[in-house]
């Protein structure tokens, strides 16, 4: 089917949105007929999810049309997108762990009889309906919390199908799913082809998209570079295209390291989540740690950092072993973790900067557990001013800064820190391009002052514009090392895709 | 202009009129709804602003400033200490049961070390063992309130024999130039509570879990320990609390304090503290003590009834609840 055949079920014109100081999107058109399957591709921060959410009503487009069946539609609110036939499929979010597979199906649509009770029968009946209709595993009496991932996340697409869209989106619907799970979802998109439900889907399993996808859009820097018919495609030209011409000026020069010893070393490492890691991090270098949402990168840097049980293996500092069971032993022992959700786990939005700052180092603007207030102003003022941070003194509450800003804020309490080894997980993600440059910068500094940096990021351009190695991880495990050629993106796209 | 750190509003600010006004700014409505009351009570009752009616004022705001000081910490690291009133008991009906055989001084010391005690099991329980404060405060209620009954047999006890009854009733009743005993003692008590907030480790610590405590965590301070330090100190102040009311009212009663939580949470909150933590400050709850403590004196002088005033002080509370969390909404 090509996008001439008859009215498209879906048509974007001019699809436009600005977050602040970023251009996430940037005229994106695009036509889907009926039943048509297409998949999404791009780097993070392509713009894929901001594209979805506004076809879902969770932000609205600044320009631009969105056309069903031919009409114009306005989508302010979720409500609206729903009631228009655009269902999204949510990772269990959405389900209540308590309640039993029917129940979840059909808890927003729950029929109430004349006398205001639940009709617990009628509910299994029509829950049992959709779970015969595609042939699905699932037990309809059995608690959601009792299911595996991948069963919850079918609970999930059979509650979004009993609505009948029109439309279904699939945003990394198996980014937690085992390659047994994944033929099972494959199979299920099968059977809603065949019902001539259209299909957007996105994923950065590449096998998965040319399995499912009649054509693939890429998307790069809030444009749509390419629509391509998903006949003969190349792995590696899709890949090439996602990535783009590479911009080297974004990144400072690299120095070449002047130390071979190993400050940090990791051997056999296991959680619940990573397998027989095994890594060293020299003195004064930057190790890049790439690897897809879920590949055990961040888990990696938990288990270091104290946060995750660790089950087996040893961590050593400067050739000794040391243990690390919480972040009080990890700060002890010379670590400072920025963690990936800032305003979850990095900062206190209610409070001041200089409060947020001085959080990582009491000791050097107090004496007997009174703060200096003279030292401890000056201290904050002087990381502003090193790190620019814009804001209109260090009095201003975290949360009303900018994403690049409140990420500064970070890196300034890392200064303040000063630890010789420090975990930087998603430093750049969400911020704009100018922040991120800057940072790039700062982190190279650091650097050079003697710090070693572990920098997590699942964009491979930055990790190859800024680290000195890099180490691939996928579902746990180190899946292998590059150093030198760190030029050769597709060879750690491979790493981190293989499967 | 951006939001300031409302706990920064300090004197010793580079533009000590911006930050007056930023501190009048986000005390607005607390200070508005006490100005209000006021100007009702002087119109209501002619003898609200008499000298004696002001003394009284002062000494009948004692226990639940006191006891407020200790909520409101605990309130800041996004808890909630429901055992308070059953902890002011305590304090009162030990230390006046320790009078009977042993000095002032010494009773006093262990009523303190007692109700502190309390506090810190508290403490250890919510923060160690990670178990929701409301659940295990409403236990603490009612085992504290519990063991009052059975140590006084559900008797008050009456220290007029004692030796060191004498320097319990001064306490309860004498002033210094003017200023009844009870009154510096909540002052310097709301003073070293507000020192702390704003210059300690501890103070900017108790903040911060209230705002993030998984980013307290990640700085590599240690959450669990920090976390219990409300309770312990609201313990510490229930008891100081509960020895002051004992001292004005003659007697360690196991009944006192009943219902005394809902007061300090209402102050407190009506103060401009957030529910969820991390904002709040002394100032504010000094304001909402006082807003309900003169509505209080109004109704007294009024003659109204005891049960029409607790009605009035259930309906007083849940609407400043309400209205705190409109304004929690708002602006999330």
């Amino acid at each position: 089917m090509t996008e001439d055949d008859v009215m498209p079920i879906l048509e974007l014109r001019g699809i436009d949105k600005h977050f602040s100081s970023v251009h996430a999107l940037k005229s994106v058109s695009l036509k889907i007929g009926r039943g048509e399957t297409i998949a999404l591709v791009g780097e993070n921060g392509a713009g894929k999810s901001t594209l979805m959410k506004i076809l879902t009503g969770v932000y609205e487009k600044d320009k631009g049309d969105i056309l069903i069946e031919g009409k114009k539609h306005n989508i302010t609110s979720p409500l609206y997108a729903k009631k228009i036939g655009i269902g999204q499929v949510y990772q269990q979010a959405e389900l209540i762990p308590e309640l039993t597979a029917a129940e979840n199906i059909l808890i927003g649509e729950m029929g109430f009889s004349r006398k205001g009770l639940v009709n617990w029968k009628e509910l299994k009946k029509r829950a049992c309906a959709f779970i015969e209709k595609y042939q699905l595993s699932i037990d309809p009496d059995e608690k959601i919390k009792n299911m595996s991932v991948a069963n919850r996340q079918l609970v999930s697409i059979v509650k979004v199908l009993q609505r009948n869209p029109k439309i279904l989106i699939f945003d990394e619907p198996t980014a937690v799913f085992s390659n047994l799970e994944v033929s099972l979802l494959m199979s299920l998109i099968d059977q809603l082809k065949r019902d001539q439900i259209t299909i957007i889907y996105i994923s950065h399993r590449l096998e998965e998209v040319f399995k499912v996808a009649d054509r693939i859009a890429i998307m790069r820097d809030g444009y749509l570079v390419s629509v391509i018919d998903n006949v003969n495609v190349k792995k590696e030209d899709l890949i090439q295209q996602m990535l783009g011409r590479k911009s080297s000026s974004m990144f400072p020069e690299k120095a070449n390291l002047t130390s071979e010893e190993k400050i940090l070393e990791v051997r056999n490492l296991s959680s619940e989540k990573i397998k027989n890691v095994s890594f060293s991090l020299r003195q004064g270098e930057i190790l890049g740690i790439a690897g897809l949402v879920g590949s055990g990168r961040t888990e990696l840097a938990r288990a270091v950092y104290g946060l995750d049980r660790i089950k087996a293996g040893g961590i050593y500092i400067d050739g000794k072993e040391v243990k690390i069971r919480s972040p009080v032993d990890a700060v002890k022992h010379g670590l400072f973790l920025a963690p990936e959700d800032r305003r979850g786990e990095g900062l206190v939005l209610v409070r001041s900067i200089k409060n947020n700052i001085i959080l990582s180092n009491f000791r050097s603007i107090s004496r007997h557990g009174v703060c200096h207030t003279k030292s401890e102003n000056s201290a904050t003022q002087a990381l502003k001013d090193k790190l620019s941070i814009k804001a209109d003194s260090i009095h201003t509450l975290v949360g009303n800064l900018s994403g690049g800003n409140q990420q500064k804020v970070i890196i300034a309490k890392a200064l303040l820190a000063s630890p010789r080894i420090l975990i930087f997980d998603e430093p750049t993600q969400g911020i704009d391009v100018g922040a991120k440059s800057e940072i790039y910068a700062l982190l190279t500094k650091m650097r050079e002052e003697g710090m070693s940096i572990i920098f997590i990021s699942s964009e491979i351009e930055e990790l190859q514009g800024i680290c000195t190695r890099i180490i691939v991880m996928r579902n746990g495990a180190i899946t292998g090392e590059v150093e030198s050629g760190l030029e050769d993106g597709e060879k750690i796209l491979n790493l981190m895709y293989r499967s | 202009m951006a939001k300031q750190d409302p706990s920064q509003d300090a004197k010793n600010d580079k533009v000590p009129a911006g930050a007056v006004r930023s501190y009048l700014r986000t005390q607005l409505v607390p200070l508005a709804v006490l100005a209000f009351i006021i100007l009702i009570a002087s119109l209501i009752s002619p003898v609200f602003f008499s000298k004696a009616n002001i003394q009284n004022l002062f000494v009948q705001v004692t226990l639940n400033m006191v006891v407020s000081m200790g909520m409101l910490l605990v309130i800041l690291t996004g808890g909630i200490d429901l055992s308070v009133g059953s902890i002011v008991a305590i304090a009162g009906v030990f230390v006046a049961g320790f009078m009977r055989n042993m000095p002032v001084g010494i009773a006093i010391l262990l009523a303190l070390l007692i109700s502190t005690a309390f506090g810190t099991v508290t403490g250890f329980i919510v923060s160690k063992v990670k178990i929701a404060p409301f659940i295990v405060t409403l236990g603490m209620m009612s085992f504290a309130r519990g063991i009052a009954y059975w140590y006084t047999q559900s008797t008050p006890i009456i220290w007029t024999p004692f030796p060191g009854a004498d320097f319990m009733y001064a306490l309860g009743s004498n002033t210094m130039l003017g200023i009844p005993y009870l009154a510096i003692i909540w002052i310097a008590i709301t003073i070293l509570t507000a020192l702390m907030l704003k210059y300690t480790v501890a103070g900017r610590i108790i903040y911060s879990i209230g705002g993030n405590a998984q980013a307290v965590r990640l700085s590599g301070i240690d959450v669990s320990k920090w976390q219990a330090v409300p309770y312990i100190l609201s313990g510490l102040l229930c008891g100081v609390g509960g020895i002051l009311l004992a001292a004005r009212l003659g007697v360690g009663a196991p009944t006192s304090g009943t219902g005394l939580e809902l007061d300090a949470i209402a102050a407190v909150i009506i103060g401009g503290t957030s529910f969820t933590g991390g904002i709040g400050t002394v100032s504010g709850a000094i304001i909402g003590v006082f807003i309900l403590g003169i509505i209080n004196n109004i109704l007294d002088l009024m003659n109204v009834a005891a049960y029409p005033q607790m009605m009035l002080k259930g309906v007083i509370v849940v609407s400043a609840v309400i209205l705190a969390t409109i304004r929690d909404r708002s602006k999330s």
